[in-house]
């Protein structure tokens, strides 16, 4: 199990080099740089100036050499707009943004799995058709939209909730988490009912209610865990989108997190910020995936075996053997 | 499994009666209490993104206002220079090139440091802003409170130049050269950087400078939120989050005018100093060597469909002088040599004589826009008619600010043929420069003409009066008849705040001030 951990995590060297390569470029191609929008009103003898501090007055290559001698040297490096450690300004934002993915996911899990499983069970019957029609409103409703509609509601009309920032404890929270968590609680509650639907056809739920095992229990213990598989994968997946891409949303609540920080060193062209944003973003989820991957073994044993049998294998016998043990588990 | 369906009809039934339910008719709020007593912290928002902790690098001057003050300043009402931490000053020469600034005493910044006149040098040393360095040479200190400003040439508005924050804002030297980054955050204004709280890019926190030499704010606690769209400010303001917010979008004027808890306001004081103007690209534009095809596109532009077509409430029409609406010296209508206002049947001549010069019939014009405000889509779309009805074909080129800047650049790639964009023009005549002179990143235009930078420059250093007017008005003549740029109207800064709330400065030229906010509680 640990050696495929430490693949995992050596995996991440080939993300961080190909994401700041794609992204430095792409950041690079776009019109305008960030020194032009500082140096709007500034003579043309102070711009040359910041042209060749920051390395704009050489190729965009020699640049991204510079960058990546940085990172190398375990710096971000300096965002231009901000004038601050780019490691400083996403640690600033990521607990905004880890307090909207979580209370958006979890949102969307306490809802959207039990709505999921008893839509399953009534196959075919209105509460199931009615939880799938409002999966599909919940999927096709743009986040910007939503968002703003919950905060004419509850903002403007009624004045329950405030409209936007993060400096009102929870209640600056609902909204922005009920936005995001609406789109994921509709995928998770199709992926659910999906999930249950095949393993309640299967032949162990028969043979356990022929033993007299209770419903409840069939259902809550041995089909729910066997159909948590593609669950969990849905929930990492979203999770991590949550992470990364609850732009809009924080861009309709001010919501003070990295999506934000990141559209704003887009619009500024502030390369050095965007890029390690999306670096430290992709190391993110690619934790998660991981989290998700070992939390499989956890869940179902039949995994767990496949990890451990293989680890077992392949201290004695070559790789191929390990996966023939795999393939026979 | 019936209970909770029933729970969510329920639920369902109540949230649509409410919504059903006919609006609540919005009461004002009482604001005439006997003793009024007003908020220790006062939270406003603010729609564009404060980039930096130094005035020189900042593009707004609300966050520089609190923080930093000018050697001198100057009074929007009555249009009037006032002491500063300059308490007089005085040319040394008739030239106009060396300024004498006595420094007012016992000042200290916002970390306790006294503020002398090395401060004054740093500062106007450490600015990079055109308008500053395109005069500024040098200073010598007489001693702590006394300093000569030694200019490159002549420049009879330099004291007003001084009176813009982002250009003279003072910082203090020994912190600004102790941390680039953050020690140019220190002024001497009635506010300080609360940097422990401060969130870049959500909200900036300040705190009230209790040893400020002058009136100290009302409120010990400011911030400022930024909130990019204008709706959600619009909605943070009826929710009470915030007292106030500046640039009020398009589509929410009516929602203010129809909230009986709030106020629209717009500038005070001098008039409108944002000017929105077509400018042809004179280096390597299809019309940069076709006078007539530029005639043409001056004549086609009827500016009061464009302003009709925006509906901004202070918008003030251009007469086609290049210059700010309160400008002393601005030319009249009279002044221009060629008549080149709204005319088709003259714009469809002119187009012809135009084709003539080409050798055939004009290429397709590309016009470049900033899309990220609404004026912006809306003048471009309406010069765009306007060309056609004279037989023009004009392609809209959009992009964001960043975008717009890196093509216009002085030494940008200039493939297109105009622009249209907005400036604030200052009230003092040589503010214009930036627009015209050389190498400036503010010349749209990128106009290289000695004849007009000549007459800037002996305008700027005598001062004599009417020879001053004289020359600035040839520029301007100039820059009509030419048809370089086509100023289309003056705009107007504007704003919300809750009804009751005073103390906030609504100005045309600039931002607002929030500094001395008083919101009552």
């Amino acid at each position: 199990m640990h050696k495929y951990i430490i693949k995992r995590i050596l995996m991440l060297i080939p993300i961080i080099l190909g994401v700041s390569f794609v992204v430095f470029f792409m950041m690079d191609s776009a019109q305008g740089n960030a020194l032009d929008i500082i140096g709007i009103d500034y003579s043309a003898e102070k711009l040359a100036e910041l042209y060749h501090e920051y390395g704009y007055d050489r190729s965009v290559f020699y640049r991204y050499y510079l960058y990546m001698s940085d990172l190398l040297h375990g710096s971000l490096g300096n965002s231009i707009i901000y004038k601050k450690d780019v490691w400083l300004l996403y640690m600033q934002r990521l607990p905004a943004t880890l307090k909207l993915a979580g209370a958006s996911v979890a949102l969307a899990v306490i809802l959207s799995i039990p709505l999921g499983i008893v839509s399953a069970r009534r196959h075919g019957s209105l509460v199931d058709n009615a939880s799938m029609v409002g999966a599909l409103i919940g999927l096709s409703m743009p986040n910007y939209w939503l968002g703003l509609m919950l905060m004419v509601y509850f903002a403007q009309m009624h004045h329950w909730l405030p409209s936007g920032g993060n400096t009102d404890g929870i209640r600056s929270l609902i909204l922005p988490a009920v936005t995001v968590g609406t789109g994921l609680m509709a995928t998770m509650t199709r992926t659910t009912r999906s999930s249950m639907l095949d393993v309640i056809r299967q032949d162990y739920l028969r043979t356990a209610r022929s033993k007299g095992v209770p419903e409840k229990r069939v259902i809550n213990v041995h089909a729910l865990r066997n159909a948590l598989i593609p669950i969990i994968t849905v929930v990492g997946t979203e999770l991590g989108k949550a992470l990364g891409g609850a732009v809009v949303t924080e861009n309709v609540f001010s919501w003070p997190g990295i999506g934000r920080l990141i559209i704003d060193g887009v619009n500024q062209r502030d390369t050095t910020l965007v890029t390690g944003c999306i670096i430290l973003t992709s190391v993110l989820v690619s934790i998660i995936q991981l989290i998700v991957d070992v939390l499989y073994a956890f869940v179902d044993p039949r995994l767990r075996a496949q990890y451990t049998s293989a680890g077992k294998k392949s201290k004695k016998k070559p790789a191929p053997k390990a996966q023939a043990a795999k393939g026979g588990a | 499994m019936k209970k909770i369906l029933a729970i969510l009809l329920v639920l369902v039934m109540v949230l649509g009666l409410a919504a059903c339910g006919e609006k609540k008719e919005t009461t004002p709020v009482d604001n005439t209490p006997s003793e009024p007593t007003y908020a220790d912290h006062v939270t406003v928002a603010i729609d564009v993104l404060p980039s930096s902790y130094d005035a020189s690098s900042m593009a707004f001057p609300m966050i520089a206002r609190l923080v930093y003050d000018e050697l001198i300043e100057y009074d929007k009402v009555t249009q009037e220079l006032k002491p500063g931490l300059a308490t007089s000053w005085s040319w040394k020469d008739e030239g106009s090139t060396i300024l004498h600034l006595d420094l007012r005493e016992g000042v200290t910044f916002h970390n306790g440091n006294p503020f002398t006149a090395e401060d004054v040098e740093f500062t106007l040393a450490h600015n990079g802003n055109a308008n500053l360095a395109g005069y500024y040479d040098h200073c010598e200190i007489e001693n702590d409170h006394s300093i000569d400003v030694v200019l490159k040439s002549g420049s009879a508005d330099f004291v007003y130049i001084l009176t813009n924050t982002l250009y003279a804002g003072i910082m203090d030297k020994e912190s600004a050269e102790a941390d680039a980054n953050f020690g140019t955050a220190i002024g001497t204004g009635p506010w300080a950087y609360d940097l422990d709280n401060t969130l870049d890019g959500d909200r900036y926190e300040f705190v009230r400078n209790d040893n400020y030499w002058g009136e100290l704010p009302t409120a010990s606690l400011l911030t400022l939120r930024y909130i990019k769209e204008s709706n959600a400010r619009l909605i943070a303001l009826q929710n009470k989050e915030i007292a106030a917010f500046c640039t009020v979008g398009e589509t929410d004027r009516e929602a203010i005018a129809n909230d009986a808890n709030l106020e629209y306001c717009s500038g005070t004081g001098v008039g409108p100093a944002k000017m929105y103007y077509i400018a042809f690209n004179m280096k390597t534009g299809k019309a940069a060597n076709n006078l007539y095809l530029r005639q043409a596109v001056a004549c086609a532009m009827n500016n009061a469909e464009i302003i009709a077509a925006y509906g901004d409430p202070g918008a003030e029409e251009s007469n086609g002088a290049f210059w700010g609406a309160s400008t002393p010296f601005k030319a009249q209508t009279s002044d221009f040599q060629e008549d080149l206002s709204f005319n088709i049947e003259k714009g469809k001549d002119l187009l012809k004589k135009a084709e003539e010069v080409n050798g055939g019939p004009i290429p397709t014009l590309t016009l470049l826009s900033n899309y990220t405000k609404a004026v912006n889509s809306t003048m471009c779309l309406a010069v765009q008619a306007e060309c056609k009805a004279i037989g023009l074909d004009v392609e809209i080129i959009e992009s964001d600010s960043a975008g717009v800047l890196a093509l216009t650049k002085y030494d940008g790639p200039g493939d297109w043929d105009m622009i249209q964009y907005n400036v604030p023009l200052e009230s003092w005549p040589s503010a214009v420069n930036r627009m015209l002179v050389k190498n400036s990143n503010n010349n749209r235009a990128i106009l290289e003409s000695d004849y007009v930078e000549d007459l800037l420059m002996k305008a700027a250093a005598t001062n004599d009066e009417a020879a001053r007017e004289q020359m600035y008005k040839e520029v301007q003549v100039y820059v009509h008849d030419n048809a370089i740029y086509i100023p289309v109207y003056y705009g107007s800064r504007d704003g919300a705040q809750l009804k009751g709330v005073e103390g906030i400065v609504w100005t045309n030229d600039g931002y607002p001030e929030f500094g001395y906010a008083k919101v009552p509680q």
